[in-house]
């Protein structure tokens, strides 16, 4: 059997990390492998934890998510952080690219389409998402 | 032995992750139940007015028709609704423009799951929750207008207030507005003795509660 995709997610919203540490509890594919309310945190458990793909808000008190993750590139060249958002706004995008981010996914996105995306950037498929509005690929 | 009959709870809120969240959370609670949940105005308006819930969360900031809208058509038309806006703002604007809408109380989406269900509960045995989390209830709303004069704080007090509810420091207070650390604490500690409270975070509840900061 496969090992899980290991998740990292940071959000301030304590009710998006509990809906996604909840919602794939029980996956054969994706393990929430630890969560953070803000960048600071995030880097510290990120470092500790070495997951496959970060997901990031980019709106969190603190340091925010584009700052965490220009951080967490020039330490980690090739992980997968991608940055979460409410909004689809083009100096978000552009701050995003700038950081180093490998992509930007609209926080709506639904679980499923999620999951999906998740384990097809593992696999290195191609993705088409209406979610997904920039993709390093 | 007695049957408890569940609170019922609707929630319109456009993030998937966090509806999850909430639905994934209730269903092991015995005493609250969610009965439905959408993701637009539209639909959430829609599925309240079929079968009306005890309590109605809606996330202000919806795509289609506002939260702030639904809150004002589902109050127009279910007077006895408990409506609670949810909201990642605590923007002046956004509290009052809810308010007004006829929401019975504020919430910030910074809350904890565990902390919501606490809210939730209190809502459904008639009680006034309190929460640094819920920046506006109606009835603590027309309290603040009546007590509104019985506190006076001098404009420094209310710039020392301020800054506390921005979650400075006294330090970070001092440098701020140039004073020494000690004189902020004396500030604190006055403005501790007039809104009669305890901590930095009741200071700033009883504080916006009473309209002497936004």
């Amino acid at each position: 059997m496969n090992a899980r995709i290991k998740v990292f997610l940071a959000d301030d919203h304590p009710l998006i990390r509990a809906g996604l540490s909840m919602a794939f509890e029980n996956d054969s594919k994706i393990c929430i492998i630890g969560t953070a309310d803000n960048g600071f945190d995030a880097i510290e458990k990120i470092e500790k934890s070495n997951p496959d793909i970060v997901l990031m808000d980019i709106d969190m008190p603190g340091l925010s998510g584009v700052a965490a993750i220009s951080i967490l590139r020039k330490t980690y060249p090739e992980m997968i952080l991608f940055v979460m958002s409410t909004y689809n706004d083009r100096t978000y995008i552009e701050d995003s690219k700038t950081s180093g981010a490998s992509g930007y996914i609209l926080k709506n996105i639904s679980i499923e389409s999620l999951a999906r995306l998740i384990v097809d950037v593992i696999d290195k498929k191609r993705i088409i998402s209406p979610y997904v509005l920039y993709l390093k690929q | 032995m007695s049957i408890t009959i569940p609170f019922r709870v609707f929630l319109v809120d456009d993030h998937p992750l966090l509806r999850t969240g909430l639905r994934f959370t209730l269903d092991e609670m015995t005493d609250l139940d969610l009965i439905g949940e959408a993701a637009d105005g539209f639909e959430g308006v829609e599925k309240i007015l079929q079968n009306p819930p005890d309590i109605a969360l809606i996330d202000i900031d919806l795509p289609g028709i506002s939260g702030i809208t639904v809150i004002g058509m589902l109050r127009n038309k279910l007077p006895g609704l408990k409506i609670i806006a949810l909201s990642s703002y605590s923007e002046k604007g956004y509290v009052t423009g809810a308010m007004q809408a006829g929401a019975d109380g504020y919430l910030l989406k910074a809350i904890s799951i565990t902390a919501l269900v606490d809210f939730l509960r209190e809502f459904a045995q008639g009680k006034q929750p309190v929460s640094p989390y819920l920046l506006d209830l109606a009835v603590a709303h027309k309290n603040s207008l009546e007590n509104d004069e019985d506190v006076h704080i001098s404009p420094r007090e209310k710039q020392v207030l301020k800054l506390l509810a921005e979650g400075k420091s006294n330090k970070q207070i001092a440098d701020e507005i140039f004073l020494s650390i000690e004189t902020v604490k004396t500030h604190i500690k006055n403005i501790f003795q007039k809104l009669e409270v305890k901590s930095r975070m009741e200071a700033v509840i009883v504080g916006r509660q009473r309209k002497l900061i936004d």
